[in-house]
């Protein structure tokens, strides 16, 4: 059983050493720059990168190419956990209030977090965990069923529809998560009323738009791409800032609603527990945005749906950027009585 | 392409000796996984997926859907010769399966228990092979009224299981779904019977609970008698199912096959429901239900044909609408989605080779499972020569290894313990364990459904009457709740009828 | 045991009873069906209610002069047993899995039969060493670290 292991390092390895001359380029100063920042024994054991969601899933999915990008630059070695329970509560928790903050431990996280900060404990807060990598980010696509009643309907005329008929039109949400919050806000702007069934996740939703159960499903990218490249479902608008390329029809919010602050994605970034020393903690940025700036983890990312953006190429600028993401949503749940 | 062509296709693709190696591999692992007290198919599938990176999508899929059905292969052997599950799917074989090892069969019911998988697992992949979008379509028109009403009958079917005191068997029932109720409400989101605590507020894992329960328990009983007894009992007298045992199987496995399919096929159904249903349901149907729990081997072949039926049932929805119906199936999803193959209505048409590949490398895997598992039996009965001092804490380390890999959490460990003791003095109370685990299994989705059914409808519980599927299961329930009075009544007196 | 017995009943009936309280709190009937307590208030009801019932059943109670321990010598098996695990748990997050094994082991079956200390150590040794073996080097299952990292 050993030999597949070292088939597989060797062919990581392979993958390594053969990328293009030209990327490499761009990105060899980052090589030195993640070498000169390298404290003296660290790491020595393995870099255990924590995902709050079960194996298979998007985050998941993102967290696991991040760490093999990250071994593939500085030649560490990584570990991803998966630290599930109460929908990503006891990971945050973990990464938040339990976790040792020697630069062993990482978590890849999202603005989900801070419904959990804010919500449902007190023990930790979102300043406890500190951002030093920005990831992707992808919003939700609405969609709707290709057979259904709204196959020839814009999002503009559902959202009139459901404002004279208010409570028919059934809408899949995730209770306690941006599925139900954005809805929330989109009710509230617009003054339409849904019907809202609540799932454990994007992809019963799906399911059950497929099987006529409910007319409007909200799903990433990830969860609902064989059905749109099979036309069974076609997507109706989309939540994140910008259109998604791969449904160029779909508004986005802010376009439908006339708003500019609209904007309901999963912003994904690395995350240290606080009080990680510097040098620990400058080399591990480093290394992730090194990591990410990666062409080909950038072309991954864009495959399962996901915007990279390398702007926030600081722990500082990150910092400021999800600040803003913080901001507003704490706006929204003050607005909607969830938070004094 | 014609389905045949596409099968023949497969094999080609399958039948190569890198992909054949990794598909013996995960069935060897899978194996290794049921027999692993604590480690089930989902945490040994976690392990393994970056393992898979690096190799091709079938070699990848071949090998993790191998240790998927492996697992529900290698669960009953635990199960059978130390009374202690492998995983939760296996639950059930404990009941019947450890007797019959007492009785000195542990031969036959580990024989049955391999081949009743092999047929199973077959049988229900020739279906899948030429019915899979049919069926797949017809699974998402069942929506939360349809599931809230199955699920119904399926509590009404563990009360059908119980062997002793019908009270008490309600009380494990509730206490399950008490214990499923604490966590977070998936409905509003709210902490239920949380106190405070993240990990309460999280619930219980399935995992550890099981094994607490079983494993644990079973470890407790038995050294409290003296460690000589159980050598004692443990004699083999034959390996192989004689005539008489086969023709007790056969229908078992067939009924195992047709509701373990059923069971996979519908989302959010999994093997360890399978299992636990044909069960009850082998129990109802047998000439003799007072003798389950002796060591019928009804209740081994049933339960085991069924739980490897419900890993082929459950990659249909997975593979024909690209929705996974179980944390298994969502796992493998994120598998074939990290290679680059997206499953759902394109799969067949953009990738036919891997689309017919991991079919092909099904039929493949159960092959090698009946030739890994039948020959072993010999080899492991003799598991039950090595001394129950060696043993158990052997058992108790590699449980505490599978409860950990789930949520990598020490509050999974203390909850195996808490349960291990719960599970134990229950036992001296004379309460069934197995109750408990469809309760904890059964409520939340009865809830969820019954829940969003509810938000669903616009005129309130008529929503179940009105859709014609779930008022067919309606009607269904009705007459087995009226046809298990009656015959309970003819001639037994009340106590008998509640004791 | 029949003391024990109608002991526990009583907890059926408290706990369940409990439950039904706590679970009007979180509310039975929300805007929209069944509330957060509606299932769980069922449950409890029907715990307190067949607690009740078997008090009350002939035939559900324990026959009268069972023990609940078979004798003196398996009580202290179970509940050295019991401690031992105990403590073993306590210890993990500090120790480690595979020093916590190494030494608990041993004790485990000490505390069960008579072996001696030789044996037993051999036990622990092997298995421990062939867990950590396997599950941490090999598969690199995480597993608790102690302050020394094993």
């Amino acid at each position: 059983m050993r030999n597949w292991r070292r088939s597989i390092a060797t062919a990581l390895l392979a993958v390594a050493t053969f990328s293009p001359p030209a990327h490499a380029q761009s990105n060899a100063d980052g090589k030195a720059k993640i070498e000169k920042l390298k404290p003296k024994d660290f790491p020595t054991q393995p870099i255990e990168i924590d995902v709050v969601y079960p194996a298979g899933g998007g985050m998941d999915i993102n967290a696991r190419l991040v760490a093999k990008f990250f071994e593939k630059w500085t030649g560490a070695k990584t570990l991803v956990n998966n630290r599930t329970g109460g929908a990503g509560l006891v990971g945050h928790t973990f990464l938040a209030s339990q976790a040792e903050a020697d630069g062993y431990t990482a978590g890849v996280i999202s603005n989900l977090m801070f419904a959990d900060a804010w919500l449902r404990q007190n023990r930790w807060k979102e300043t406890d965990l500190e951002p030093i990598a920005y990831l992707n980010a992808e919003g939700l696509n609405l969609v709707v069923n290709a057979s259904g009643p709204f196959k020839d309907k814009s999002f503009k005329e559902i959202l009139s529809l459901a404002k004279e008929k208010p409570g028919t039109i059934r809408v899949a949400v995730v209770p306690g998560s941006i599925y139900e919050y954005m809805i929330e806000q989109v009710e509230a702007i617009s003054g339409a009323k849904f019907l809202k069934v609540p799932f454990q996740g994007g992809a019963p939703g799906v399911a059950a738009l497929l099987g006529d159960n409910v007319d409007i499903a909200n799903a990433f990218y990830s969860e609902v791409r064989s059905q749109l490249e099979g036309h069974r479902v076609l997507a109706k608008a989309i939540t994140s800032a910008q259109r998604s390329p791969f449904a160029p029809d779909a508004p986005t919010l802010n376009e439908v609603l006339g708003t500019t602050d609209v904007v309901w994605a999963v912003t994904r970034w690395v995350a240290l527990p606080k009080g990680v020393l510097a040098d620990r903690k400058a080399y591990l940025a480093a290394s992730f945005i090194t990591a990410v700036r990666d062409p080909e983890l950038q072309e991954e990312f864009r495959k399962l749906g996901a915007v990279p953006d390398l702007q926030y190429d600081t722990p500082e600028k990150l910092a400021a950027y999800i600040t803003q993401i913080a901001e507003r949503e704490r706006a929204f749940f003050i607005k909607s009585n969830r938070l004094k | 392409m014609d389905t045949l062509d596409g099968l023949i296709q497969g094999f080609g693709v399958i039948l190569t000796p890198g992909n054949l190696y990794y598909c013996f591999i995960g069935s060897l692992i899978g194996t290794l996984t049921g027999v692993l007290p604590g480690i089930g198919p989902l945490a040994a599938l976690s392990l393994l997926l970056p393992a898979t990176y690096g190799l091709s999508p079938v070699e990848s899929i071949a090998m993790l859907s191998a240790i998927f059905y492996g697992a529900m292969y290698g669960g009953s052997i635990t199960s059978i010769l130390v009374n202690i599950p492998g995983e939760a799917a296996s639950v059930v074989t404990c009941l019947d399966g450890y007797q019959m090892a007492r009785k000195g069969r542990a031969g036959v019911a580990l024989g049955i228990s391999a081949i009743g998988s092999f047929l199973a697992g077959t049988v229900s992949l020739v279906i899948l092979t030429y019915l899979s979008p049919t069926l797949a379509e017809f699974a998402v028109r069942l929506g939360p009224p349809e599931y809230t009403v199955l699920v119904l009958l399926g509590l009404i079917c563990t009360l059908m299981m119980i062997h002793g005191s019908l009270i008490k068997g309600l009380v494990m029932l509730a206490l399950g779904a008490l214990l499923a109720a604490v966590g977070t409400d998936v409905v509003t989101g709210t902490e239920r019977f949380a106190f405070g605590s993240v990990n309460f507020a999280a619930g219980f894992d399935l995992v550890s609970v099981v094994i607490g329960l079983f494993g644990v328990s079973e470890i407790l009983s038995n050294i409290e008698e003296t460690l000589h007894s159980q050598v004692v009992t443990r004699r083999i007298s034959n390996l192989w199912p004689n005539r008489a045992d086969w023709r007790a199987s056969w229908a078992p496995m067939l009924r195992g096959t047709g509701l373990g399919f059923g069971l996979g096929l519908v989302p959010g159904g999994s093997p360890v429901t399978a299992s636990f249903l044909s069960y009850a349901i082998e129990r109802r149907v047998a000439d003799k239900p007072e003798e389950f729990g002796t060591g019928r081997i009804e209740g081994v072949a049933g339960p085991e044909a069924a739980n490897n039926a419900a890993v082929a049932g459950g990659m249909i929805p997975l593979l024909s609408l690209g929705i996974p119906g179980n944390p298994v199936t969502a796992l493998l999803m994120g598998a074939l989605i990290i290679q680059g193959v997206q499953p759902g209505p394109m799969f067949l048409s953009q990738h036919p080779d891997v689309f017919w590949g991991v079919i092909a490398s099904m039929y493949v895997g159960n092959v090698i499972l009946l030739i890994l598992n039948l020959p072993l039996v010999g080899l492991w009965v003799q598991l039950l020569r090595v001394p129950y001092q060696v043993l158990f804490p052997i058992i108790l380390l590699l449980a505490m290894v599978g409860s950990y890999s789930s949520n990598k959490n020490m509050f999974d460990l203390w909850v195996m313990l808490g349960f291990g003791v719960f599970g134990y003095v229950a036992r001296k109370f004379r309460y069934e364990l197995s109750p408990l685990v469809l309760g904890l299994v059964l409520a939340p989705m009865f809830e969820q459904s019954l829940r969003q059914a509810m938000v669903m409808s616009p005129d309130g519980l008529m929503i179940f009457i009105n859709r014609p599927m779930s008022l067919a299961v309606l009607v269904l329930i009705a007459a087995i709740v009226v046809y298990s009075i009656i015959s309970r009544n003819k001639g037994r007196t009340i106590n008998e009828k509640l004791a | 045991m029949r003391r024990a017995e109608t002991a526990l009943n009583a907890v059926w009936l408290v706990g369940g009873a409990a439950v039904c309280v706590h679970s009007i709190q979180l509310g039975l009937i929300g805007d929209q069906g069944p509330g957060s307590g509606l299932v769980p208030f069922a449950a409890g009801f029907i715990v307190a209610a067949c607690g009740v019932a078997i008090l009350l059943s002939h035939g559900a109670r324990i026959e009268p002069g069972a023990a609940f321990w078979l004798d003196a010598e398996g009580r202290g098996r179970v509940l050295r047993l019991v401690g031992i695990l105990v403590a073993m748990l306590l210890v993990m997050p500090y120790a480690g899995f595979t020093l916590s094994a190494l030494v608990s082991v041993p004790l485990m079956m000490r505390a069960v039969g008579g072996c001696s200390w030789l044996y037993a150590f051999t036990v622990a040794l092997a298995a421990a060493l062939t867990i950590h073996l396997v599950f941490v080097t090999l598969v690199q299952t995480p597993l608790p670290r102690g302050l020394v990292g094993l």
